[in-house]
Parts: structure tokens; C-alpha cells; sequence
């Protein structure tokens, strides 16, 4: 199993308005989610996703609501609002042309 | 808007911290066990799959805060929880907190009460618009003694500066108003034409003078007005005309003239403020010209500086006026200058200083009251350090911590500081009730919004100096030692220097306060037991006004004479004489001892021949007048010991000649009588010289004294008849006993001696009880120690020695660092005490003996405590 990465800051907060930006989805499946796609790499932990999602809220980036999932639990549901999906927007921006920048760097010097 | 969302976010947050904290933990349940499910689905057993779950989230708690910490209403959040949570702690401890409170209410509330003495009297601006510009204008001679102005000069300076927007020249001086049942003398204020505009004040009712009512001039003599017109002030329309509405128009009689009332001052307007002019309750007009009085350097002089114009400006401008004018009139003005002072520093400033010196007293008290509270916060840390290192393992910061405790302390103090202004309230009361009645805007004094911050700025900032020093010990406290230990026994050497430089802080400070009230105190006894040369007791002293305009001198002392026969014949009444008062001053005259040489300067006084049996004086040689010594027989005169001393010293004074500077009028000595004291109890007699009343040509008493048997307040309705009887146009003015005058002269001495006494005996207390409580415990906490010793055969005495070598030490270096602050703080006293020197050694001594008794005191009780220490119990304790 490759080592799993811990996340930077500014990192999580763009990957969970990603996976958010798919469907509604509470703190747990964002976790799994995020486990899931990056092959297990990327492992998101409680310590950091919690305090991410509140400071995520006071931005008004995601709303929450309780709902019941499909085996009839209650859980807190996350979507994007408005202002999220244009966070997400710049930042999936950004993110490209500093990943991008980051490459060229690595291959070409 | 973001900024403006995420305020909202953050202020819902502050409301509603507790319904998100329930719902994260929900969540988090929720995701607990999915996590769970998970790992069973993976095939672990139930118990292990939580395990793993747990292990992977992290602490729960941690999270929890961290989320509350992502919410941006911590600082809030804590703030409120370090206040519930001191609140909950001081409760907890209702001895500690009472304790701690009282102390510290009643350092905050002496200083918040001296604060508002400070602040009413030096600090807020006088009473009447635009008061910063009001200067007083004064005369400074060619020694750089300050005098008051001449009219003459008055004028000419209004003539010639630019630098003022109004100047006037005030006299204050009495009158007789009569009309009504019995006349009244009442104190006036006559004004030139600028009074209104100067001070920016007029009439509630009817007018300001007319420009032709202040031409009435005053010549030829000052103190007997021409005027026309009066303007009376709230007070005195109130009190003698029943603020009867119909009073403008009317006529009122004044020392004999018909003179009409046209305006009255609105009931706010004060002006009982300035130095030498007292209490006036109307206003004459009148008005001077350049020759009027040049060297009568009597008259308060108040301008008003134009806008834009700097005091130093002005005060060029009047340099070069007073050259001119030195002169125009070289004879009198040759040398002299001119000087300008603010009008609040004329008023304040000679009570800066006590002022000042009282502040610092009460800050001393306050200083050592937080010495005491912290104190006991430092061994209440030590207590509660498994607490503090159980809520450090829980994950709380050194910061949060210290700011925690920090915020008990704050809550304490300020709950003291309201306490402390609730006391101050109270002490402001009888402050102002203790206030010698001179005092500059007493009536002002009161408890403002200045106050009010001032306290709470005094409150948290003893509490946080109260708190510092446990707060640091937190961030010092090897907090796992805390936790395994359970239990501190003894302090560390290390530890305890905190506690003992507190205590030596206290001991010294309270030292000095002691011994600045004990100077106070010398002096007041020393005032006190001033040779008077006179008894007080049952004597009544009055102003009988009989010289007014029309009537010969010859008139007036005829009426005198009159009057004491009368009086005599009073029942109750046991002597009665015309003549100076005691203790309030009198005029001067030039004296030639045997006709000859160079004069000397005696105040000079008429007495009718019953004046010194009144007082009870003492005759030391020859006799007392007699209703003999009359206008037809050898002109005769009494002189006081400090005369006879300072003309024929060595000889003795009886028949001896004197004569007067001005005729060569020749009296012979007939007596001599002890030294009166005239104006005050500080400054040593001044030469006096007596003639009967029957042959006085030029000294006229206006004042008389009366001998009672009972109380001689009793018989002021009789005297009053008296008068009335003999002249019904006089007054009876200024009504009082001679004790009270006394007492009036030592109230400034008295009220500061008082005060500083009554804080350094607060001081006193507290460093007491300071001290008691830390060996108290430091000897507690020895206990175990001392067991062992006993244990081991060490005697009472052994483990006595040990608890006061501790104490004394303490004590030994407060008194010490005490001593020195005291002798490096000794000219502030210099000019509160009198009669003893600042470094006077008997109060230092009985100072630091007073202390050393009250230490030693403090020592004994856990000294003695500590010689019962059970060895048994001692070593169970293990």
C-alpha cells in the first residue's frame, strides 16, 4: 500500500467542495470519497475534516442539513451553495495552473 | 459580502455554540459508526473494529475543540467560560472571596474617593464658560513677592494691552444692608464694567449694569461705594427676601444710601472661588481712574484672554506695560512687574500639593492591599495545581490557562472595585463633612464619570496585578511533578521569594505611610499645644459694622461704648470688650520706641478696656485699661511680651514712651500681656501694640468678645437686641465662637493628619494581616518538617527560633527598604509638617517599633502553632 499523505490546509478545503460539488454528501462519505478516488493516497482525517467543514461553513461555502441516508440513519448532509461552487471554480483554477507550473519545473530543469 | 457573511456566521455561532456542538457530536457519532461497520465488514471482531475506529479518528475532544476553534468565536467563547467559571470558583470559596473583595474594595474605594476629590477640585475646569482663558493678573515686586493690584494700575494696564478680551478689578468688602428686623452685614463684591463679560455670566433676573451705573466712582475712599445699583446673588434673594419676585426696581438701604436691587445672579453662578475674596452674595458696581490708589495693592485683577491669544503672548505684552508704568510712576511702581496666573491655579493650587500627597498615601494602601491578594492567590496556586495540571493533560494551553486565572482575579477586582464604589460614596460624604470649609470647590465635589472610569481602570488594573504572579507561576509550574506527586508539602526555597518580596513590599510601603502620618500627627499636637494667649473657651466673637458714611469716629466708639454697657449687664454674659479677634488678623503701624531711632512695625489695636478679661489673657507686667484711661488723662499703652522684647529687651517696658510714625502721637506702657496669637498658630507672634479704644485716634476695632458662663451661642439673640437697642442701623455680623475659629484655623492640618492616619492605618492592617496569613501558611505547610524535628528532639524553642528567624527576617528587610523610601520621600512632607523636621527620629523610631511589636505578633500565633506539630500525625501524613 503506497504511504498515505496528509493534506495541506488550503488542499482539503478544495477537495471536499469538489466532492460536494457531485452530490450532497455527509463528513463520513466525504472521507471515503476522497480514500477512494485518490487510490487510498490521500487519507483524510477526522482532526482536520471536521474543523475544515465548520470553517467551510462560517464561509458560507457549504450548507448542511440532516437527512436520512439509504440504511434509514440520520446524517449531516453537506452541499455547495453559490458562493462554493465559484471558491471551487478559482481554486480548481489556480490548482491547475500551480500543478501545472510544479510539472514543468520537475521535468524540464 | 463576504466579511459581512461570515460575521453573521460567527455572531449566529456565539448564540447558538451550543445547539452546533450537539450536532457535531451527533455527526461524529455518525461517522464513528459507519466506521465501525466498515471495519467489521472487513472482517474484524465488533470490539476491535471500534477500537481501530476510535484510534483512527483521533481524540474526540480534540476534534470537538478544534471544530469550536474553526467557529471564530473563541476568544468570545472562552471569555464567557473563564467568567462563568470564576464566578463558579469565587462562590465555591465565599471565605477567600469575601476576604479578598473587602480588602480590595477598600483600597479601591479610599482611592476612588480621593480620586474624586482630585478631580472635582484640581482637575475639571471652573465653573463659568471658556474657563481656560481666565488668568488673574498679579503684581510681583522687585523680591518676586507676589501681591495682588492696584487699582491705578488696573486701569492703566485695561488702557494699554490688546491681549485681553475684558479685564476687571474685584474688592471684596462688607456692607450693611439694613430695612428689615434686625440689619445683617453681608459680604459685596464691587466690579468695573467688564465682571459680566470676563466671567460670561448674567442676571437670571432683571439686568447687567448700566455703562452709567459703574461711573459712579468709588472715590475718595474704596470701602464706601457711591453706587446706585445692586445686583444680588440667588443665595441671598432666597435667604433675606424670600425670593420674592417683586425685588427688581425695588430700594434697598446700604450703610445708609438708598441703593435699587436691578438684577439677580442665577442661582449656579459661583463665585466664592478666588483667594482673598471670600463668599460675596452681591455685586456694586463702580469703576477707577489712573490715579485712583497706586500703591493700594488690594484688588483681584481677572482677564479674559482673546482666542488666539497665548498666555505667554500676554504676558510679554504686560512686561512691557509694567516697564512703562515703572515709569509713569516710579514712586510706587519702580522694580515692579506684572504677572499672569490662571485662574483655576490661583484657586487650586495652594491645595495641590496635600492633594497630591494624599493620593499617594491611598495608592500605597491599594498597592499593599494587592500585595496581600496576591499573596493569597500564590498559595491558593499552590493548592489548586493539580487542578491546573489535570486541565493542562486535558489539553488547555499555558496561555489559556494563565488567562484563565487571569480573568478570576479580573472578576474578583472588579466586583471589589464595585464594592470599593459603594464605599467611596460613602467616604466622599465624610470627606466632604471632614473638609476644612475653605477648601477650594468643595461644594463640587462629587462622584462623576471620570470617577467612575477611573475605578474601573484602579480595579483591573490591581486585578491584573493581583493575578501576575500566580498566572506566572502556572507557566512556570513543572505541571507533571503536580500530577505525580498529588500532594505539595513544603515550598521550595526557590518559590517562596515571590511570596517573601511581596511581604517585604508591603511591610516597607506601610512603613512609610506610617511614618508620614506620624509627622502629620507630631504636627497636629504640636499645633495644638501652641501657647494661645488666650482661653476659647465660652467665648463668642461678632463684627459690629458701626463706621458708615456721615457718622464722626468719635460717633462710632461712642456707640461701642455703649454697647458694652449693655452687654455687661446680659445675664450669662461674663465679660465684654471691643477689639481685634484672635486668630484673624489686624492692620499695622509704624512704632518709635522713646521717640527715637528707627521704627519698628507693630500691629496695632483699640481694645475697650474689658478686652483682655474676655480672652482671659495674662498680664505679665503692670496693668490692664481701665474705664479711666480716657480721652482727657496721660494717653497710655499696653504692648505684648514680643514687643517689650524686640524695644527694650532686658529692661523692663513699663513707663516707658512710645510714639506713632504718623503724628509722633506719644503713649507711655502701662502693661504688658502675654503674646496673642493674631492670625495663625504656625508663625511666632509679631510685636503688638494696644491703646484703650477711649483714646485711639486712628485704630478702630470693628469686632467684639464676649465672656459667657454656658454656651455662647445661647446668647447671640440677646446681643443681637443689644445692638439693635444702641443702633438699630448696625449689624451683628459674622456671628462665632471662638473655638470654632480655632478649629477652622486647624481643619486643612487636621483633615489631612486624619486622613493620611486613617490610611496608614488601613496600610497597617492589611500588611498585618498580609504577614500573619503568609507565615500562617509557610508554617502550615512545614508542618511535616517540624514533626520530623520534634520527632528528632528538637525543643519549642528550637522550632519558635525557626518560624521568627523567617518572620524577622521580613520584617527586618521591609523596615529597612521602608526607611529608606521614607528618608527619600521626606521633602514631600516638607511643607505638611510644622514644628517637627521631616527626619524627625522619634517618629521614625516609634514608627518601626510599632511595626516591629505588630510583627512580632504576627509572627507568634503560627510560631506557636508550630510547636505543636504532632510527630505521629507528621509522619502519617507521608
Amino acid at each position: 500500500m503506497p504511504r498515505q499523505q496528509d493534506l495541506l490546509q488550503g488542499t482539503l478545503d478544495m477537495l471536499i467542495l469538489r466532492i460536494l460539488s457531485v452530490e450532497p454528501m455527509h463528513g463520513w462519505g466525504i472521507t471515503q470519497r476522497v480514500e477512494q478516488i485518490s487510490g487510498e493516497v490521500l487519507q483524510v482525517q477526522q482532526g482536520s475534516l471536521y474543523p475544515a467543514m465548520e470553517r467551510l461553513g462560517r464561509k458560507g461555502w457549504v450548507t448542511s442539513e440532516w437527512r436520512t441516508t439509504e440504511n434509514n440513519r440520520k446524517a449531516r448532509y453537506y452541499s455547495l451553495t453559490k458562493a462554493g461552487r465559484k471558491q471551487l471554480e478559482s481554486q480548481a483554477k489556480n490548482w491547475t495552473r500551480l500543478s501545472a507550473a510544479v510539472n514543468r519545473v520537475m521535468q524540464e530543469a | 459580502m463576504s466579511w459581512l457573511r461570515e460575521l453573521r456566521a460567527r455572531v449566529r455561532a456565539l448564540f447558538r455554540g451550543g445547539a452546533m456542538d450537539r450536532q457535531r457530536a451527533e455527526e461524529m457519532h455518525y461517522h464513528l459508526e459507519e466506521a465501525t461497520r466498515r471495519n467489521m465488514d472487513r472482517g474484524m471482531p465488533a470490539e476491535e473494529a471500534r477500537r481501530q475506529a476510535l484510534l483512527s479518528f483521533g481524540g474526540i475532544e480534540n476534534v470537538k475543540e478544534m471544530c469550536r476553534d474553526e467557529r471564530g468565536t473563541r476568544l468570545l467563547e472562552d471569555l464567557m467560560q473563564d467568567l462563568r467559571f470564576g464566578l463558579r470558583q469565587l462562590r465555591r470559596n465565599p471565605g477567600f472571596t469575601a476576604v479578598a473583595a473587602l480588602t480590595l474594595a477598600l483600597g479601591i474605594g479610599a482611592n476612588t474617593a480621593i480620586f474624586s476629590v482630585i478631580n472635582s477640585v484640581l482637575l475639571l475646569p471652573l465653573p463659568y464658560s471658556g474657563p481656560e482663558r481666565l488668568v488673574q493678573i498679579r503684581e510681583i515686586d522687585s523680591k518676586g513677592a507676589s501681591h495682588d493690584a492696584s487699582p491705578a494700575d488696573f486701569v492703566d494696564w485695561r488702557n494699554l494691552s490688546r491681549s485681553f478680551e475684558g479685564m476687571t478689578a474685584i474688592w471684596g468688602m462688607s456692607i450693611n444692608l439694613t430695612g428689615g428686623e434686625y440689619p445683617e452685614q453681608v459680604l459685596a463684591m464691587t466690579v468695573t464694567s467688564d465682571f459680566y463679560r470676563v466671567f460670561r455670566a448674567q442676571p437670571a433676573r432683571g439686568r447687567a449694569f448700566l455703562e452709567q451705573e459703574y461711573d459712579a466712582p468709588f472715590w475718595p475712599r474704596p470701602d464706601r461705594p457711591n453706587a446706585h445699583a445692586i445686583i444680588l446673588s440667588h443665595g441671598l434673594w432666597q435667604r433675606r427676601f424670600g425670593g420674592d419676585p417683586g425685588l427688581i426696581g425695588k430700594a434697598l438701604t446700604i450703610d445708609g444710601r438708598q441703593v435699587t436691587v436691578v438684577g439677580i445672579m442665577p442661582a449656579d453662578f459661583r463665585f466664592d472661588e478666588v483667594p482673598g475674596l471670600g463668599t460675596a452674595e452681591c455685586w456694586i458696581p463702580g469703576e477707577w481712574d489712573e490715579n485712583a490708589y497706586p500703591a493700594v495693592r488690594q484688588f483681584i485683577v481677572v482677564g479674559r484672554l482673546r482666542a488666539g491669544v497665548a498666555r505667554s503672548q500676554a504676558q510679554s505684552e504686560m512686561n512691557v506695560i509694567a516697564g512703562l508704568l515703572g515709569k509713569k510712576r516710579p514712586k510706587e511702581n519702580a522694580g515692579w512687574g506684572a504677572s499672569l496666573v490662571p485662574l483655576q491655579e490661583i484657586i487650586v493650587g495652594p491645595v495641590r500639593h496635600e492633594l497630591l500627597v494624599l493620593f499617594g498615601a491611598v495608592a500605597f494602601v491599594l498597592l499593599i492591599a494587592c500585595a496581600n491578594i496576591a499573596n493569597l492567590l500564590l498559595t491558593r496556586a499552590v493548592a489548586r495545581q493539580r487542578e491546573v495540571a489535570v486541565r493542562a493533560a486535558l489539553g488547555a494551553g499555558k496561555l489559556r490557562l494563565m488567562r484563565q486565572l487571569l480573568t478570576e482575579t479580573i472578576v474578583l477586582s472588579i466586583s471589589a472595585g464595585a464594592l470599593g464604589l459603594m464605599l467611596a460614596r460613602m467616604g466622599i460624604a465624610g470627606l466632604i463633612a471632614l473638609a476644612p470649609a475653605d477648601l477650594p470647590r468643595l461644594a463640587e465635589i462629587s462622584l462623576d464619570s471620570r470617577a467612575f472610569m477611573f475605578t474601573l481602570l484602579i480595579s483591573l488594573a490591581a486585578g491584573l496585578a493581583c493575578g501576575a504572579a500566580p498566572a506566572l507561576r502556572v507557566s512556570k509550574a513543572e505541571l507533571a511533578n503536580a500530577l505525580k506527586e498529588g500532594l505539595t508539602t513544603s515550598m521550595g526555597k526557590r518559590r517562596r521569594w515571590l511570596h517573601d518580596t511581596l511581604a517585604v513590599a508591603q511591610i516597607a510601603l506601610a512603613l512609610m505611610l506610617l511614618v508620614g502620618s506620624g509627622l502629620m500627627v507630631r504636627t497636629f499636637i504640636r499645633l495644638q499645644s501652641v501657647e494661645l494667649g488666650f482661653n476659647p473657651k465660652n467665648v463668642l466673637t461678632a463684627a459690629v459694622p458701626a463706621f458708615r458714611r456721615g457718622r464722626s469716629s468719635a460717633e462710632a466708639v461712642a456707640v461701642y461704648q455703649r454697647l458694652m454697657d449693655l452687654v455687661r449687664t446680659i445675664p450669662g454674659v461674663l465679660h465684654a470688650g471691643m477689639g481685634v479677634i484672635p486668630l484673624r488678623g489686624g492692620g499695622s503701624n509704624l512704632f518709635f520706641p522713646d521717640g527715637q531711632g528707627e521704627g519698628i512695625r507693630c500691629e496695632t489695636d483699640a481694645p475697650s478696656p474689658d478686652y483682655f478679661r474676655a480672652l482671659s489673657a495674662r498680664l505679665i507686667a503692670g496693668r490692664l485699661f481701665t474705664d479711666q484711661d480716657g480721652r482727657d488723662v496721660q494717653a497710655v499703652a499696653i504692648v505684648n511680651r514680643t514687643a517689650a522684647q524686640a524695644m527694650w529687651p532686658g529692661q523692663t517696658a513699663i513707663g516707658k514712651r512710645l510714639a506713632y510714625d504718623t503724628d509722633r502721637w506719644k503713649v507711655t506702657i502701662v502693661g504688658v500681656i502675654e503674646d496673642i496669637r493674631m492670625s495663625n498658630l504656625e508663625s511666632s507672634p509679631k510685636p503688638r501694640v494696644y491703646v484703650p479704644l477711649a483714646q485711639s485716634k486712628s485704630t478702630f476695632p470693628g469686632t467684639m468678645v464676649v465672656q459667657t458662663k454656658g454656651d455662647p451661642l445661647e446668647l447671640v439673640g440677646a446681643l443681637r437686641q443689644a445692638l439693635k437697642a444702641v443702633d438699630g442701623e448696625t449689624p451683628l455680623g459674622r456671628v462665632a465662637t471662638m473655638e470654632e475659629l480655632l478649629s477652622r484655623l486647624l481643619a486643612p492640618r487636621r483633615f489631612i493628619a486624619a486622613l493620611i492616619s486613617s490610611f496608614s492605618i488601613l496600610a497597617f492592617v492589611l500588611a498585618t494581616v498580609g504577614i500573619y496569613g503568609l507565615l500562617s501558611y509557610t508554617t502550615s505547610t512545614r508542618t511535616h518538617e517540624f514533626g520530623i524535628r520534634i520527632a528528632f528532639g528538637a525543643r519549642a524553642v528550637d522550632v519558635l527560633q525557626l518560624v521568627f528567624r523567617q518572620g524577622l527576617a521580613l520584617v527586618i528587610l521591609g523596615e529597612l527598604l521602608g526607611l529608606v523610601g521614607a528618608l527619600a520621600l521626606n521633602q514631600v512632607m516638607t511643607t505638611l509638617v510644622w514644628g517637627v523636621t521631616t527626619t524627625d527620629p522619634i517618629t521614625y523610631l516609634a514608627a518601626i517599633g510599632a511595626w516591629a511589636l505588630l510583627a512580632l505578633f504576627a509572627c507568634y500565633i503560627p510560631a506557636r502553632r508550630a510547636t505543636r506539630a504532632d510527630p505521629l500525625v507528621a509522619l502519617r501524613c507521608e
